[in-house]
């Protein structure tokens, strides 16, 4: 066996072809250095110059808008509304600048919040009623505009003090109030629904004050966390209360909710530990591009190894027909299922070096450009309800292992059609199809007609394993171990077409 | 029951295609140390019965089987004993000669890289056994093929048109080498078109046409041939004596007749069925005629061939 080994490893690698092909596959992953750095420089700006050309375009159009002319087909309101606004929008934009507040800052809110209030107030300076208040702004009418001026006061000294302690506990404050009084009343407008959101709402607001961080930073990964449990919290709500669905749109709902309670118990993990989630850190906003970043982006050259491994298998079993060879090779006193094992071996043994050459290349790179930005993430995962976790540079291991096992299946295939055609086009073609575009004609087909649903497990479809180690199943609302059962039981099958035809056939 | 003298032994194996008969009931035998020469038409079942000698494809019906060993059901053991080449020469064009029969060492424990040497030296290729095999003539990949069968001592060597693309000398060394193999006891069987060499190469050959084996022959058989025409040379001076005792002789005794003619000055072609070429020599001699040579004419293979098939065109 050895031997055999040895033999076909030398055919694989005496060929100027495999030598290319596998530089070209890890170029790849170098290449994701360049197309990395490019993408950073179309999104790497300054905070100041989002708000800069907000007032540019806002000025422009303020500008650009002719008098009002009463055979145009805008109401003179709407023609006064748009003018209300854009002022609105030019003088957010400009106190942002001004007060140094960049988007990702946890005020941002509050300094929404004080705009709109300003918009009230100048609109009815300038006049407006009520009415077209509530039809062109959507303001209550019965608002209370001594309240709003008073309101605005105090949101002015949070956003100037940046005290989100106070402001926290303040929320706090009114959420319970708010959701004690849901609880006394006789009837709430939205049934249980409203309470179990004012729920989340009192929730979130406690942990933002136990852990005491800025609501809603966007740049602060335990503020992510908790904004992520309650976006969780508040689909789940959704979801159950959801109505007039149908069958399919119910078991969805159902899949969902179970993800996002998976979601939600990760994340309580994360806070309690202290242990952020690589899920956690793809959200948490910074400045310069980390190294989680460039690794997600580079991952997806990894699809390289899958197609080299393709191209390859193809390639080492159609050439032994193409040259005659075959006739010469089962002469050997070896059996032809031990001379095919053989050819899986090398491909097999090629794949890992590639693979994890291709990870180290990564790794390197990517830790050199793109230093972990602060805080190490971690990789996070929930088996039968309890959560696991291990750091994130084993994850990116496991991650490239995924891409291994899905290389080797796809080898499988190509080997298996490789046998059966005996040619190379047809075969390269066959596995490059199944492998790039059968999963996508799959997802649309049952995420546009409900009635294939059950498209969901078709092997293709569920071999993008990297997902699994990613947390998410290959397949939305496929569960992870179907996904994983199909795939080796098609692995299996695969394999064992492919012995079967080369043990029997004539050559 | 293994049989001590029968190397490998086809019991009439019919293949079919669909619906065509590719080889039809045919059976051979080829024995230890014998050179079997198997020719014939285009499309008569050469290949495709080397083929299923080889396992590459499977009988529709009869057996085969080398040193005992059927040839399906003991694979293993049957092809351990044959060495072979198909009738394209078939190596890894991108890889060097060297590294093509190396790769053939390695599946065979007891060929070391001395032997490959010594097989390299052979075969003619030692200084091109390096270069890759696709910058290779034909003759040369043959070389390489040959070298490659040979290289674990086959007990049973079967060469499937072997001398396509042979120069004369090549074709010269190709024949001294088979016989040097078939002296130490390996058999040989293969195929040809080219009717003189497998003459001068086999002990024995066959015939096949539209998928029969239509005849086998030994070469000896051949040479020994036919005897109802030879010629006379006699010595020079006595040719009106010997012209004038032919024709006396001709229709004196009713079991001994012939006819004659005169060829040139001292020869004379006999033809006939009943006086054999010993007594015409006698009655020559015993009437004071010196007899220089009497020489009996030979069928060629390719007469035999020419007679059974028709001249058909062969590959």
């Amino acid at each position: 066996m050895n031997k055999l080994f040895q033999n076909e490893w030398i055919k694989l690698f005496g060929r100027k072809g495999t030598k290319v092909l596998i530089a070209l596959a890890l170029i790849a992953s170098v290449l994701a250095v360049g197309i990395q750095m490019l993408s950073d420089r179309e999104t790497r700006v300054s905070w100041q110059e989002p708000y800069q050309n907000a007032v540019s375009r806002y000025e422009a159009q303020l500008n650009q808008y002719p008098e009002y002319n009463a055979e145009e087909w805008l109401s003179e309101t709407e023609y006064k509304a748009d003018i209300l606004r854009w002022n609105n929008e030019i003088q957010k934009n400009r106190f942002c600048l001004d007060s140094g507040i960049p988007s990702w800052d946890w005020r941002m809110g509050i300094v929404d919040r004080y705009f709109r209030n300003m918009q009230l107030l100048d609109a009815v300076r300038a006049g407006w009623n009520s009415q077209d208040l509530e039809r062109y702004f959507g303001f209550p009418s019965d608002l209370d505009l001594a309240q709003v001026e008073e309101t605005n006061k105090e949101l002015m000294v949070y956003i100037l003090g940046n005290d989100y302690s106070t402001y926290n506990k303040e929320q706090l404050q009114l959420a319970e109030e708010r959701l004690l009084k849901l609880k006394e009343s006789v009837f709430v407008e939205g049934g249980e629904k409203t309470v179990e959101l004012a729920q989340a709402d009192t929730e979130m607001l406690e942990r933002y004050v136990t852990y005491n961080v800025p609501p809603n930073a966007k740049d602060n990964w335990i503020s992510v966390a908790i904004a992520r449990i309650r976006e969780n919290q508040g689909n789940i709500i959704e979801w159950k209360y959801e109505v007039n669905t149908d069958a399919e749109t119910a078991r969805e709902n159902v899949m969902l909710s179970e993800a996002a309670k998976v979601s939600i118990q990760k994340d309580l993990f994360s806070l309690t530990n202290n242990l952020p989630s690589s899920d956690i850190m793809k959200e948490v906003y910074t400045e310069r591009t980390t190294y989680l970043q460039f690794f997600e982006n580079s991952f997806l050259m990894s699809a390289s190894v899958v197609i080299l491994g393709i191209l390859l298998a193809v390639w080492l079993i159609c050439m032994e027909y193409r040259y005659g060879t075959i006739a010469t090779l089962v002469l050997y006193p070896f059996k032809r299922n031990q001379m095919l094992h053989a050819k899986y071996l090398v491909l097999e043994v090629m794949l890992l070096c590639v693979t994890l050459l291709e990870c180290l290349i990564t790794l390197c790179i990517g830790k050199y450009l793109y230093p972990v930005s602060g805080t190490d993430p971690v990789y996070m995962t929930v088996v039968k309800g309890t959560v696991y976790w291990v750091p994130y540079f084993a994850a990116v291991l496991l991650r490239y292992l995924a891409v291994f096992v899905q290389a080797v299946i796809m080898v499988t295939f190509a080997v298996m059609v490789s046998v059966l055609v005996r040619s190379s086009s047809v075969a390269v073609f066959s596995g490059l199809f199944a492998y790039l575009i059968l999963p996508q004609i799959v997802r649309m087909m049952y995420s546009y007609f409900g009635k294939f649903f059950v498209l969901r497990y078709e092997m293709f479809v569920n071999l993008d394993l990297t997902r699994i180690a990613g947390n998410l199943p290959p397949v939305t609302f496929a569960e992870w171990w179907a996904a994983s059962l199909i795939v080796i039981v098609w692995w299996f099958i695969f394999r064992r077409v492919s012995y079967a035809v080369y043990k029997r056939q004539e050559i | 029951m293994r049989s001590q003298s029968v190397i490998l032994d086809v019991k009439n194996v019919t293949k079919k295609f669909g619906l065509v008969t590719a080889v039809n009931h045919v059976s051979l035998q080829v024995r230890e140390g014998e050179i079997y020469g198997l020719t014939g038409p285009n499309d008569s079942g050469k290949t495709t019965l080397i083929k299923m000698i080889l396992g590459h494809l499977r009988p529709t019906a009869g057996n085969i089987s080398v040193f005992g060993y059927d040839n399906q059901k003991e694979y293993a053991d049957a092809v351990d004993f044959i060495g072979a080449t198909m009738e394209y020469p078939n190596h890894y064009p991108y890889l060097s000669g060297w590294q093509n029969l190396m790769m053939t060492a390695n599946m065979y424990p007891d060929v070391n890289k001395a032997r490959v040497e010594e097989v390299t030296e052979l075969v003619g290729l030692k200084s091109v056994i390096h270069q890759k095999v696709k910058s290779y003539s034909l003759g040369m990949k043959q070389r390489l093929s040959i070298a490659q069968s040979i290289l674990k001592y086959p007990q049973l060597l079967i060469l499937d048109e072997p001398l396509k693309g042979f120069d004369p000398s090549a074709m010269h060394d190709f024949v001294q080498l088979m016989k040097s193999i078939a002296a130490n006891g390996t058999s040989v069987l293969l195929t040809s078109y080219l009717l003189e060499d497998l003459e001068e190469l086999c002990d024995r050959v066959g015939i096949m046409s539209h998928g029969y084996l239509i005849a086998e022959r030994a070469m000896a058989d051949l040479q020994v041939g036919d005897t109802s025409s030879f010629t006379i040379r006699i010595k020079e001076g006595s040719e009106a004596e010997a012209y004038q005792l032919l024709r006396d002789n001709q229709n004196k005794d009713i079991d001994e007749t012939y006819s004659f003619d005169k060829v040139s000055d001292c020869i004379f072609e006999i033809t006939s069925s009943t006086m054999p070429p010993s007594r015409l020599n006698r009655i020559l001699v015993e009437a004071g005629i010196d007899v220089e040579e009497i020489r009996t004419h030979r069928q060629t293979l390719e007469e035999l061939y020419t007679s059974l098939t028709g001249g058909a065109e062969i590959e």
